[in-house]
């Protein structure tokens, strides 16, 4: 964004002293933008999730609204903002009205430093991992607040749960991201991305084991903090009706979904730049990036945000498939999970880390080597992991006819 | 002029949240502007250029501290108090007096004397004034922390006898 406010101050004629006026305006078509893919993103994820758990579940899922139901997100959308808004008579009415906005600002904010190819990024921060750490934590006080201004104790109780879920998940997420942040030098979404490099063994999951250990606890704890099954006990229907959102109805209900289904897209974009080598493209190294010129440049460009967005969207599709996979934990199971051994383990993960970075440094053979021999056991666990959805997907039989039928 | 126009701007709502927080008759509707108040400040650090400091900001206060504020109120429902206790407000009156003037002595003298001098408040700066000039006081909060941990484990374990 800076560079392209500095790119027209240098190619296009304006006065000074409307140049604030301009950079403000430019500032602000950016994060419309962002906010505008982040919407737009949770629609289409939630067609999405409701087909792929559809055929998961040996369903059809929603096919009516459009070719295949893919208006169906529209329709629902619609849906929400006709209904009436009802607003409970005991409830704290500001607070109340407030509290989704904040939610949705927390996480609307993340989007801010997450780039989406080698150029496209809101705002390239030099604590980029941090900010998306401190904005996302705002989103609590929003749960927090709902919870209490409703006034109504299932909506308590589903807001006292997140919170205390989410504020323990923030400590194995941001621990699972400093070495990252070690093995890069700096906190930058971009610079992370810079320091790593598009073939997979150059990527940080391979770096070592610990890194490759670390890489999971990072998506747990990020499907905690986003209250993804099998953490989404704040929704506990069976036990609280609907959580921290049950008073609320219309709009003020969508923007608590639009917001977590918006998360999903953070939590899979961190994964991706602090362990999965972000934009670069395999075989095409950062120098031939930066200096590409015209077209070249372009179809570089592109290739880096489709290498983005199609690792992005791998974890996502992870994330749907666990929510239609596994039951959902106890609310004891999920703190012993996180404070047993999430944290225990990205303590020591990031003690021996340290020694690792001391022992081996990046550019040694050896370290190659060991790369090289993580990657290819990478291969082998999504081979294995490819056999056995295979393997179920026989056992199941194929009971829903598709045309994308495996 | 977009600067000192963000500035006003947060400095504003700084002081609007600031006022809300003693004025508001609820605890949790205190608590929400305190948040907000905290927000506003972070958004002054970033004009300053203190990224980081911000960022912690938000994260340890804003994200942290006040979710704990709003836990206890939850825990001991506390209700939007209507009458005020007589016998405090005089020591009130006269602690914020002084703590008034202090801050506004302060303020002016930081600002007739114009002899600060820009700091760096990268990441990297930061990192490398806490392990070389602050590297005791580090340390020392390092130790009162992990105090506190152990303070907080022994308070909680069950007495067997």
């Amino acid at each position: 964004m800076e560079a392209l406010v500095q790119w027209i101050f240098a190619n296009v004629a304006i006065p000074e002293l409307f140049q604030p006026y301009v950079t403000a305006a430019i500032i602000g078509a950016g994060a419309g933008a962002i906010v505008t893919f982040a919407a737009i993103y949770a629609g289409i994820f939630i067609f999405f999730e409701r087909r792929i758990g559809a055929r998961m579940m040996s369903r059809v899922g929603p096919n009516r609204v459009g070719p295949q139901g893919v208006l169906q997100w529209l329709a629902d959308a619609v849906k929400l903002i006709i209904k009436e808004d009802i607003i409970p008579d005991s409830a704290d009415k500001p607070l109340f009205k407030l509290a989704p906005y904040l939610m949705a600002m927390g996480v609307f904010g993340g989007f801010a430093v997450l780039p989406f190819s080698h150029r496209v990024i809101g705002a390239d921060l030099n604590i980029g991992l941090l900010y998306i750490l401190a904005i996302t934590s705002i989103s609590v006080v929003g749960i927090l607040m709902s919870g209490w201004a409703s006034n109504s104790k299932w909506a308590l109780f589903g807001g006292m749960r997140s919170a205390a879920q989410i504020v323990s998940y923030e400590i194995p997420t941001a621990m699972s991201l400093l070495p990252t942040v070690l093995l890069a030098g700096t906190m930058s979404t971009q610079g992370i991305i810079r320091a790593q490099a598009g073939e997979p063994w150059n990527w940080y999951v391979f770096h070592s084991p610990m890194m490759f250990i670390l890489f999971f606890v990072y998506f747990i704890s990020a499907l905690a903090e986003g209250s993804r099954t099998p953490f989404d006990l704040p929704e506990a229907e069976s036990e609280l009706v609907s959580g921290y959102n049950t008073e609320y109805s219309g709009f003020r209900f969508a923007a608590y979904f639009l917001a977590e289904f918006a998360n999903t897209w953070i939590a899979a974009a961190v994964g991706v730049i602090a362990f999965l080598g972000g934009w670069q493209i395999p075989f095409v190294s950062l120098e031939v990036l930066e200096s590409a010129t015209g077209l070249q440049a372009v179809g570089l460009e592109l290739a880096s945000l489709v290498v983005f967005v199609l690792k992005t969207l791998v974890l996502v599709f992870l994330i749907i498939q666990l929510r239609w996979t596994l039951p959902r934990i106890r609310v004891d199971q999920m703190m012993s999970l996180c404070w047993k051994y999430l944290v225990p383990t990205v303590f020591i993960c990031t003690i021996l880390m340290l020694g690792w970075m001391i022992i081996l440094p990046w550019e040694s053979m050896l370290a190659l080597g060991i790369r090289v021999l993580m990657f290819l056991m990478g291969v082998g666990l999504l081979v294995a992991y490819v056999v056995r959805i295979r393997y179920n997907i026989v056992a199941a039989g194929d009971k829903v006819y598709a045309k994308w039928a495996v | 002029m977009l600067a000192s126009v963000l500035f006003y701007f947060g400095a504003a709502v700084l002081l609007v949240a600031a006022v809300f927080v003693i004025s508001a008759k609820s605890p949790m509707r205190s608590a929400m502007a305190l948040i907000v108040a905290l927000c506003a400040q972070a958004f002054l650090y970033v004009l300053l250029d203190a990224a980081f400091v911000a960022a912690m900001q938000v994260l340890v206060y804003a994200g942290a501290i006040m979710v704990l504020f709003t836990f206890v109120i939850m825990l001991l429902n506390m209700q939007a108090e209507h009458q005020t206790q007589r016998s405090l407000l005089s020591f009130s009156r006269l602690g914020g007096g002084i703590a008034i003037g202090y801050f506004v002595w302060r303020i002016i003298s930081s600002v007739t004397h114009a002899d600060s001098k820009p700091v760096d408040g990268s990441v990297l700066a930061i990192g490398k004034l806490l392990l070389s000039d602050y590297l005791f006081a580090f340390e020392a909060i390092s130790i009162v922390l992990l105090v506190a941990v152990i303070g907080a484990v022994v308070l909680g374990l069950k007495r067997l006898t």
